[in-house]
């Protein structure tokens, strides 16, 4: 038995060593020289990589009418990553952006054709008269040089550790919410502590100051940031927004910095050029920057927690309703028999991402309810409606003759339920809720859809810092792997000690 | 008042009518055997008493409330009307003793000390104290059913209905609930008992219901039923259950004949060496005698048939051969032939009763 455990563990950390050494192995770095493309009329049949929410394509086929095709990406580094691993062959983005990813990335190199020549603006609701209050001040700021010296200091600047003002005004004029792209580094992202930082949110924190207003962040994905400020759920939005004709129809912008995009593509491979790093310094130097660097343990620590307080307290909640519904089910009601089914086959048919969001923009688009209890209320319901399904499959095969034996002692319809029937199904579908909890904690890693920082997200902020995506994907793998481990392991337990309850033979109030 | 008054009793189901205008009355400290063939209303009257079934039309009475009246709150009723299942319907995630204490501390809200006391002393009555702490699924089938009686005495009803309590069980345990059961009818408890079986029907009741025909059919002393029915399908009945019957053709399944033969004899507790008997005498007399002239007349058939006396002292063979040709003859074999010598000692033969029925005494 012993022996078995010991056998068990040494299996899995051989497992993860095994996947250490395949995510460095992989990452190791290749320099290259020449661009892969000298000009667009190279890239007939190459696939080009948009954020969702870029509507770029028409702009890009007319440019290049042989153009391969499209992919699509929530995130810089995501985009970045396919880039290297060569799923696409370039990825077409604004100049901050390439501009800094080109940097970070030797093998990587921005094409010299523009796009679109553009400015990257704030944004604000349609018609909102703040915009020009904001706009007046920038425009000062434009001309007195401290624009550029911004601009400066996050593009340019090799100082690897940049600090953001604090918010030490009174903030007399009240509190703005700013909804902001999350992992565009340097213009938006989310730095040390989950301290928000960018050479956007510098100046909007700039902005602020003179205005005496309180910031109150809300990181997000880039591809949230219009709907919530539509759902009126942020004041403005900022993070590397490009000012364009459609998003300057449903948003008006206050401009800060010129903006144009283009292509970062590969350098072709040359031979004799890779970088001999020992195995064992790679590894080091990923471990190094995915968890050390800026405290990002504790980035992936909070978010450990996130996922684990959202899946246990919705697993909770859900699972009293659960038993909720079970009890009105019994009561077998047509109405709410039905209504119990329209709500069963409604969160049945649709994915638990595209609930949160529901739940998040629309139903309680209007509210101030943060989007942490938004997403446990979400996977409550999501929760609930499996459970509810469990349980009542195991109460409805439990033998008739049990009701009829209690009804026969005396006892009336619900008390003959909840006594009698509901314990005994209790062995029937424990195991079941067990794997549904596991489910569920896996399937709050699209809490992120929704602004939430769990797990997965975390993941995702780091792989926008690091600009490698194998280590912090892998580690986050493995974290998940452990906690559902550990979860499993927790249920045993308690069923052994239930078993042992059982059998102890052991009278309530006797002995 | 009479303790159960029933009155105009309908049941309706789609496509049967078990119960059609029955009215009855039952006396405190009666108690009533219920047999009848399958299909007559037996377990549905006495569903209907406690409202598992709801009936269709009619009134039930029962200790001065009726039943049927939908206002009517079931549940103290139910609380003075024990129930005992032919399942047994234990609940299987509770110990013996925690079966009998879970209704007196959720319905009478006795405390569990007092609960498990009375659990105990009931648990004894039945002779289970030793298996208090067994779940149900450690316990035999007798031992299930005593329990589910103990349970149903702990909440002190004025009435027990017992719905076949002996026909899920192995034969070898029915005498462990008989017992209980008999000695139970003693303390004057009023108890409603369907039963396939000849010996709670006869020994135990005071009044035997015969039902058939969408009621009961004929009602009286056990002594008037099992000995002297007064109708003619009460008669055909009591001597169906009292006889066992088959018809040996050239093609028999001798298993499936023996196999309904040993279950008579246990219905009838024959006793072992009386059961064996009749089992070695008739296979012999199939397999020897019958068979080889059945070969001759493929489409000819013996019947044969076995009746037991009271208690099963006397048994009688009745072998029917009218349908072969006389000039057969059917037990015609040597003296020194192991067969006959068998036979000899098993049996031993009648005088004929008439021409081609020969009767034999088993010994």
């Amino acid at each position: 038995m012993k022996r078995d455990q010991n056998l068990k563990s040494f299996r899995l950390l051989f497992f993860i060593f095994v996947i250490l050494i395949l995510s460095v192995t992989v990452s190791q770095t290749v320099f290259a020289q020449e661009p892969e493309y000298k000009s667009p009329d190279e890239m007939g049949g190459a696939t080009v990589g948009l954020l969702t929410g870029m509507p770029f394509e028409d702009m890009i086929t007319k440019r290049i009418p042989d153009i391969g095709g499209f992919a699509y990406f929530a995130s810089m580094p995501d985009e970045t990553l396919a880039l290297k691993a060569k799923k696409i062959d370039a990825i077409f983005i604004n100049n901050a952006l390439i501009d800094f990813a080109a940097a970070h990335n030797p093998d990587l190199v921005k094409m010299g054709d523009h796009y679109l020549d553009s400015n990257f603006g704030f944004a604000f609701p349609k018609g909102d008269p703040q915009r020009d209050v904001w706009g007046a001040i920038i425009d000062r700021m434009k001309a007195d040089g401290t624009i550029d010296a911004l601009w400066e200091k996050w593009m340019l600047s090799d100082d690897p550790v940049k600090e953001m003002p604090k918010q030490d005004w009174p903030g007399s004029a009240g509190t703005i919410r700013v909804a902001c792209a999350d992992s565009f580094e340097p213009m938006s992202y989310v730095g040390k502590n989950k301290e928000m930082m960018g050479f956007d949110v510098e100046i909007l924190l700039s902005v602020a100051k003179e205005l005496d207003l309180k910031v109150e962040f809300t990181p997000m994905e880039f591809g949230a940031l219009m709907p919530t400020i539509q759902a009126g759920k942020a004041d403005m939005a900022i993070g590397d927004i490009v000012i364009t004709a459609e998003r300057a129809e449903i948003m008006d912008f206050a401009p800060y910095a010129p903006a144009y995009f283009t292509m970062l593509i590969r350098r072709t491979e040359a031979a004799g050029t890779v970088e001999n790093k020992s195995f064992f310094t790679s590894l080091v130097e990923s471990f190094e920057r995915t968890f050390i660097k800026e405290d990002r343990y504790k980035m992936v620590l909070s978010g450990l927690g996130m996922t684990v307080l959202i899946a246990v307290t919705s697993a909770g909640i859900g699972l009293a309703m659960a038993y909720g519904l079970v009890f009105v089910r019994r009561i077998d009601k047509p109405f709410y028999n039905r209504l119990i089914k329209i709500y069963t086959s409604l969160i049945a048919g649709i994915p638990a991402a595209v609930i949160l969001m529901v739940l998040y923009f629309i139903i309680f688009g209007s509210s101030d309810i943060p989007a942490v209890i938004v997403a446990i209320i979400g996977f409550a319901l999501i929760y609930c409606a499996r459970a509810y399904g469990i349980i009542w499959n195991a109460v409805i095969s439990i033998d008739v003759g049990q009701r009829e034996a209690a009804l026969a002692l005396g006892y009336d319809e619900s008390l003959a339920f909840k006594e009698v029937i509901l314990p005994q199904s209790k062995n029937l579908y424990r195991s079941l809720l067990y794997s549904q909890f596991i489910m569920l904690m896996k399937e709050t890693s699209v809490a992120g859809y929704i602004t939430v920082l769990e797990l997965t997200r975390a993941g995702d902020l780091i792989r926008s810092r690091t600009m490698e995506a194998f280590f912090p994907l892998i580690s986050i793998a493995v974290i998940y792997f452990l906690l559902t481990m550990i979860m499993a392991r927790i249920f045993q337990n308690f069923d052994k000690y239930l078993e042992k309850q059982h059998d102890s033979h052991k009278i309530k109030g006797v002995d | 008042m009479s303790l159960i008054e029933i009155k105009n009793l309908r049941k309706e189901y789609p496509n049967a009518v078990p119960l059609d205008n029955v009215s009855v009355n039952i006396e405190a400290g009666e108690v009533v055997g219920i047999i009848g063939p399958s299909g007559t209303g037996k377990s549905t009257l006495l569903r209907c008493i406690n409202r598992l079934e709801t009936p269709t039309s009619g009134e039930i009475w029962v200790d001065g409330v009726n039943v049927c009246d939908p206002n009517t709150n079931l549940a103290p009723v139910r609380s003075k009307m024990g129930m005992v299942f032919q399942s047994f319907n234990l609940f299987p995630h509770k110990m013996a003793v925690e079966n009998i204490m879970m209704p007196q501390q959720q319905l009478l809200g006795v405390s569990a000390i007092d609960a498990y006391n009375e659990a105990m002393a009931q648990l004894r009555k039945v002779g289970l104290e030793n298996r208090a702490r067994r779940y149900p699924d450690e316990l035999s089938g007798g031992q299930k059913q005593r329990v589910a009686i103990a349970r149903a005495l702990a909440m002190h009803p004025k009435i027990i209905l017992f719905d076949e309590p002996t026909s899920a069980l192995d034969p070898s345990m029915v005498s462990e609930v008989l017992n209980v059961m008999s000695d139970l009818a003693k303390t004057g408890l009023t108890m409603l008992i369907v039963t396939h079986e000849m010996r709670l029907a006869r020994d135990l009741p005071s009044r035997v219901f015969f039902m058939d025909q969408g009621g009961i059919y004929e009602d009286g002393t056990p002594d008037q039923i099992f000995h002297h029915p007064q109708k003619e399908r009460t008669r055909n009945f009591i001597y169906r259950i009292r006889s066992w019957e088959y018809s040996v053709g050239a093609d028999v399944d001798i298993y499936e004949m023996m196999g309904s033969l040993e279950a008579f004899c246990q219905r009838q507790f024959l006793g072992r060496k009386a059961s064996n008997s009749c089992q070695l005498a008739i296979e012999e007399l199939v397999t020897g005698y019958f068979l080889p002239v059945l070969e001759k007349y493929p489409d000819k058939t013996i019947e044969v048939s076995l009746a037991a006396g009271e208690e099963g002292k006397e048994i009688f063979l009745t072998v029917n051969r009218k349908s072969i040709p006389d000039r057969v003859e059917l037990f015609s074999k040597p003296e020194d032939d192991l067969s006959s010598i068998l036979l000899h000692k098993l049996m031993e033969r009648q005088p004929d009763r008439e021409e081609g029925i020969a009767v034999f005494h088993i010994k």
